[in-house]
């Protein structure tokens, strides 16, 4: 395995043009060395570039109704960030529920998107936020909808040399919201499902989940306009049922218990639609 | 109450200070001069016949030193159970090794392995029960064309089931189904083999919770006489039950590399190797039939209870037997038909696991007890307290109930638990809470229990013991019994003091060596204080008696009147006295004395008939009642549970703080085999190899907890102690199960309550409509 450290990003991409074999970004290494230590990612042409003393990759800012965030930011960082913003109350919870104090101080969020983790608890809630990622190769830059750097789990769709260099994140004013993530104990187990679940101002209602055995590992179930929706609880739930067919053929088997999760805070939902 | 001096007091752990600043080396933390690594080769297919091993590839690679197969095997490659020290013609569940590799380094070995190949033919396995009571593959062993375990089947008859069946006026019929469970231990498998420099012979050191058994299997192993085995325990980060077979096979192929290549050999398992090839818990199946009457009185109880052991036949036999003689609980039951029947299976093999057997027929017996109530239409704490076996009468195995050993005071637990729980309040409020049919539902389960002290028919209930008194006054003391982490030694070393009249910090735990004390069996059974302790009493006591027989010696007085308390020595007529010191200086540097203890402690034999299961199975019971508070998420399945309280009857407390730690801690592990440790095994390969998918409780799990210690006299334990480190684990699944069925009117079955199951039960007996989704 070999190490290099990024002095600026221009200096990031010219290590990444010059080097062999595999590349990958090292900011908090919270997945990456985990992986390494685990052997699921082989070191032998593995060429780790540290980015952690680039500052630029490390801002959080609100502009507008968006929120950006540099791809080094931890975890915590983008925790303590949002304290007392309550427009992104569903990222918060989402973000404490992401494993112990401990890994978020060291994870960053750049690592926990690109690493496509399938128990990610943030995810779901990022896919209803309608966030994008902002990937720059050399002087090339592109913006795509964060579900679609998805490939599977623990693979993304950045080619060799790419990297997220933020995210940005628009506020959705949600008037209901839900998320749904744990697992089996209080502490340190990955959730079978996350799930999050939102209606906005306009009437519009958004489900989206993922877990290991879904591929890419989260989808959105459920992008409603209230035209498609009658407002029965019926409706609503063949909508979802619609879906989760839709996904079993593209071979995303849910399992009992994601279903199981899924009708349940749908019919909360559709009930809560009922009293809104 | 008498008064003590030492027991009886929550005296610091001995071993505490060191463990808690790092200090204690354990199994791997150590290395012998020229130490070598070793790795075994396990099998990818859980049942395959070995068509043809090649090593020659990797016996060819640099840093490699040697392997071996069954064939190097010297003396017997059958151990206890039918376990091969390395895998000789068929493999039987992917932990059979079929070779082990030695090599400078463990990444060396590890390379080298990839290059043994192995010709299999994949055989079609034996994977469930029902495929072993089915018989439609080849047996496991040709042997035994049916499965059946040999000496595995144990009865429990008393009275006429039938009779009581046809006299019941309700009958209920229900199947409970308990999981594989790892013990979970925190170090993992670890132990070095080397040449014993004085003997010749070899010694071994490791994480081992039964040195005299591991010391055997060598033996058997090299085909060589034990006086030239030597086992040395190292501190143990937990065992659980655990460290005993798979030690087994460990230090036996250690041993016969050792010898094949002439340097230490050094086997540590990974953590998924633990999970493939170590000891789970046995996955019983019960079938219960058993009635009552309108008024609640227990007419008939009849239990089919059958299990997989895997394919070596360990530890079956013994389970069995504990589980046949409390198969029916601690209830007045006058007609009980119970069989127990473990099969041969190409899974996982099934073992020691804290509480034997207990845990699953607890979880069985405890819910059949509260559905009966239900069906009864009984408040379960007044069905329960209707049927306690009490004074005069006898529990299933016809042991008559009474003071000391017997003294089983269920109702007064029962009523002291009802009391600390506030049963009566909270129930009318989580019911008044419930039925407003929210996402959450609040419930109470009560769960009570008796254990058998010690081996009882399982073995001889032996320990030996022996202390040197040094010339300093200070005292080294040998047991046969382990401290896997219970606290033992600092329990040990308590009595020493008492029995002794002298303070603490004089008496030394020596680690357990196979070449200090005669073999005295395992440390199983919670049995390590109950009998150890005793052996310790007794050699303690020997020792006093040859000090006060030589001060009466010098003080020329008449022998057995001078006595030693509080460190000093004194005549009868109280004319003549003097301290501890100075009474060992005397006598071993003036007088040239030398003083040593020896205990041995044999209760006796046990007396059964082996055709009823009737006789007097256990020396002593203790008694266990708990009362469980939970809340559940009916939406997701989530089980919190906040409150335990707690009442056990457990003879003395010899360390009150340890026994609350070994009551608590496991009912905490209990906790995890209620609700969230599923070991997921397929077609005999273990699915979840890692504390990452087989969860534990972590601290965060941990609920409040209200414990109440009775203590009552009992005869044959050091000061009346009975043994704790088991009893702790059973009643937290049934106490859970129970709970769950007063919160949402679900009755789980099967362990673990998993929250798919939870919530999957939930959403089909409240939504119309989910059936079609799921």
């Amino acid at each position: 395995m070999n190490y290099c450290k990024a002095r600026s990003l221009s200096d990031f991409f010219q290590k990444a043009s010059e080097a062999k074999g595999l590349i990958r970004p090292l900011a908090g290494g919270a997945d990456i060395m985990y992986r390494l230590k685990k052997r699921y990612l082989l070191s032998d042409k593995l060429t780790l570039i540290d980015i952690n003393g680039l500052d630029e990759l490390k801002g959080i800012a609100e502009r507008g109704n968006e929120l950006e965030i540099g791809s080094a930011a931890t975890l915590s960082a983008l925790e303590e960030f949002l304290k007392d913003r309550d427009e992104y109350s569903l990222l918060r919870t989402a973000l404490r529920e992401t494993a112990c104090p401990q890994i978020r101080s060291q994870g960053t969020l750049g690592g926990h998107v690109a690493g496509c983790l399938p128990n990610s608890h943030l995810f779901p809630v990022l896919m209803l936020h309608g966030a994008e990622a902002e990937i720059l190769e050399s002087a090339e830059e592109k913006s795509i909808p964060v579900e679609d750097l998805f490939r599977g789990p623990y693979h993304n769709r950045l080619k060799s040399g790419e990297l997220v260099m933020s995210l940005t994140i628009p506020r959705k004013d949600f008037q209901w919201e839900y998320y749904w993530g744990e697992g089996s104990r209080k502490q340190f187990s990955l959730p079978p499902f996350v799930l999050a679940m939102a209606i906005d101002g306009e009437g519009n209602r958004f489900i989206a989940g993922g877990g290991p055995n879904v591929l890419p590992t989260h989808f959105r179930v459920l992008e409603s306009a209230p035209s498609r929706f009658g407002g029965s609880r019926t409706t609503l739930l063949n909508l979802v049922k619609e879906e989760v067919s839709a996904q079993e053929k593209r071979k995303n088997r849910l399992t009992d218990y994601q279903k199981t999760l899924l009708f349940r805070f749908t019919c909360e939902m559709a009930e809560m639609e009922a009293r809104l | 109450m008498e008064s003590f001096s030492v027991v009886h007091q929550s005296k610091r752990r001995l071993e505490g200070e060191a463990k808690v600043l790092g200090k204690t080396r354990y199994a791997d933390d150590f290395r012998l001069h020229r130490e070598v690594a070793a790795l075994p080769l396990y099998p990818a297919h859980p049942r395959a016949v070995i068509l043809g091993i090649d090593c020659k590839e990797a016996e060819s690679e640099p840093g490699v030193l040697g392997i071996i197969t069954a064939k190097d095997v010297p003396g017997s490659n059958s151990l206890f159970g039918r376990f091969p020290v390395l895998a000789d013609g068929e493999v039987r569940y992917t932990g059979d090794a079929v070779a082990v590799l030695a090599a400078e380094t463990e990444e060396i070995a590890r390379r080298a392995l990839g290059k043994i190949r192995v010709d299999y033919k994949i055989l079609p396995g034996v994977y469930s029960l029902e495929d072993a009571q089915a018989c439609e593959i080849s047996p496991v062993h040709p042997d035994r064309p049916d499965n059946t375990m040999e000496n595995t089947f144990y009865p429990q008859y008393a009275g006429d089931v039938e009779e009581g069946l046809k006299r019941a006026d309700i009958v209920l019929e229900s199947e409970y189904n308990t999981s594989f469970a790892v013990n979970g231990y925190l170090e993992p498998d670890c132990v070095v083999a080397g040449e014993d420099s004085i003997t010749g012979g070899i010694v071994i050191y490791g994480c081992i919770q039964n040195v005299y058994s591991i010391r055997g299997s060598v033996c058997a192993a090299l085909g060589w006489p034990a006086n030239k085995v030597r086992v040395v325990q190292t501190a143990i980060g937990g065992s659980f039950g655990g460290k005993n077979e798979t030690a087994m096979v460990l230090a036996a192929r250690a041993a016969v590399l050792h010898r094949k290549i002439g340097r230490p050999v050094r086997m540590r398992m990974s953590r998924s190797d633990v999970f493939r090839a170590g000891v789970k818990r046995h996955p019983y199946r019960f079938r219960l039939t058993v009635g009552c009457s309108k008024d609640g009185r227990i007419t008939a109880w009849k239990n089919q209870v059958d299990t997989i052991g895997g394919p070596y036949n360990n530890q079956a036999m013994f389970a069995n037997w504990r589980l046949a003689v409390h198969s029916a609980g601690p209830y007045r039951t006058p007609n009980v038909r119970t069989e127990v029947q473990a099969y041969y299976s190409n899974t996982p093999y099934s073992g020691a696991y804290r509480g034997f057997s207990a845990p699953q027929n607890s979880f069985a017996v405890e819910s059949c007890i509260d559905e009966l109530a239900d069906a009864a239409r009984m408040d379960p704490a007044e069905f329960r307290r209707i049927n306690f076996v009490r004074p005069g009468d006898v529990i299933t195995s016809g042991q008559a109930v009474g003071p000391g050993e017997m003294v089983l005071p269920l109702e007064a637990m029962l009523d002291d638990v009802l009391e600390r729980g506030q049963y009566v309040r909270k129930k009318a409020e989580f019911e008044d809470f419930n039925a407003r049919k929210g996402r959450y539902r609040r419930g109470l389960g009560l769960a009570a229990g008796y254990r058998g002290c010690g081996l009882g028919g399982e073995g001889f209930d032996v320990a030996g013991a022996r202390m040197i008194l040094e010339k300093d006054g200070s005292i080294l003391v040998h047991s046969d019994m382990v401290d896997m982490g219970q606290g033992l030694r600092t329990s040990h070393a308590q009595v020493a003091a008492e029995a002794l009249g002298v303070g603490l910090e004089r008496i030394r735990m020596a680690e357990t060596d196979t070449s200090c004390v005669p073999d005295a069996g395992p440390t199983v059974a919670s049995r390590g204080l109950s009998a150890g302790g005793m052996a310790i009493l007794m050699a303690s006591e020997d020792l006093k008696r040859q000090l006060l027989e030589g001060l009466e010696n010098h003080w020329k007085i008449p022998g057995g009147t001078a006595v030693l308390n509080g460190e000093v020595f004194r005549s009868a007529d109280g004319s003549l006295s003097m301290g501890f010191d100075e009474a060992v200086s005397l006598l071993t540097n003036s007088k040239g004395l030398g003083f040593s203890g020896r205990g041995w402690f044999n209760p006796g034999t046990v007396h059964i008939d082996p055709k009823t299961g009737q006789g007097n199975c256990y020396p002593a019971y203790l008694s266990a009642l708990s009362l469980t508070e939970l809340e559940v998420d009916t939406f997701t399945g989530s089980i919190t549970v906040s409150k335990v309280t707690l009442a056990y009857e457990l003879g003395r407390a010899v360390n009150p703080d340890i026994v609350r730690g070994q009551l608590i801690g496991g009912y905490v592990q209990g906790l995890g085999y209620a609700l969230s440790e599923d070991l997921r095994t397929s077609e005999g390969l273990v699915k979840n190899t890692s504390f990452g998918s087989y969860l534990m409780p972590s601290v965060s799990d941990v609920p409040e907890f209200d414990l109440r210690i009775f203590e009552e006299d009992f005869s044959t334990g050091p000061y009346g102690a009975k043994g704790i480190g088991e009893v702790g684990v059973e009643l937290a699944a049934p106490g859970v199960g129970n709970a769950l069925f007063h919160a949402a009117g679900i009755r789980m079955r099967r362990l673990p309550f998993s929250k798919d199951l939870v919530a999957t039960r939930m959403l089909l007996m409240e939504k119309e409509g989910a059936d079609e989704l799921l």
